[in-house]
């Protein structure tokens, strides 16, 4: 399955470095970028 | 801005504090693991996330996608030509970028990062020999970063020397001897 542009981003909620969950739909009215890296302490 | 990896929390804590305050969430998408990633079609096999850009607008659509290769990181500038496209508006809020002072020049300049595992050996390998050299974190020094990746055809590798004006990419204890001759 892949998200095509114009889609309807999935919503999620994760546990933060910050000690609290956040939503995606908590950013609803704004623009939000999201950015997947692979692992923390990369790239060597 | 969201920051989204496989990570569990204590590892994306240690990360954040390498940084000098950084302004996002880095979010855990440890378990069930890689869940989100594989929502957003970015899980690799290897179990981690691919390097990957999503913009989301106002009601929750999706505007662009980029997925990158992992080695290579995405570029800052196309990011906000994006966004200034998306949001014109909001754009004009983004900071304008520090100015770079002059990198230093001169000796052995080692560009690294606090955790990388090769930059930890070269600082022993230099200590053990005396060698005197001017460290640069390329996170916190302005330039830093786009110069070493100018250096290495625009992958970032940690550590790069200028030694005199000579670049060793990576650290290769043979060629730093070498062009240090000892």
């Amino acid at each position: 399955m892949s998200l095509q542009i114009g889609q309807q981003a999935p919503d999620f909620c994760l546990p933060s470095h910050l000690d609290r969950e956040v939503c995606l739909s908590d950013y609803r009215g704004r623009n939000v970028v999201l950015a997947f890296f692979p692992l923390a302490f990369t790239p060597t | 801005m969201l920051g989204i990896s496989v990570d569990h929390v204590p590892a994306l804590k240690a990360w954040a504090d390498t940084f000098q305050g950084i302004q996002y969430p880095l979010l855990s998408d440890f378990w069930p693991h890689g869940e989100v990633c594989q929502q957003y079609g970015v899980l690799r096999t290897v179990g981690s996330s691919e390097r990957a850009i999503f913009i989301v607008d106002k009601e929750g659509l999706i505007q662009y996608i980029d997925i990158h290769d992992v080695d290579d990181l995405p570029d800052n500038e196309i990011l906000f030509s994006e966004l200034r496209r998306i949001d014109p508006e909001a754009a004009q809020q983004v900071p304008p970028e520090p100015v770079a002072q002059p990198l230093p020049y001169g000796g052995i300049v080692m560009y690294c990062t606090q955790w990388c595992a090769d930059c930890v050996r070269a600082r022993v390998w230099l200590k053990e020999r005396n060698l005197d050299y001017t460290e640069v974190d390329v996170y916190r020094v302005p330039g830093a970063l786009k110069q070493v990746r100018e250096w290495a055809g625009n992958r970032l590798v940690t550590p790069t020397f200028n030694i005199d004006g000579t670049i060793v990419i990576d650290f290769d204890p043979e060629r730093l001897e070498q062009v240090l001759g000892v």
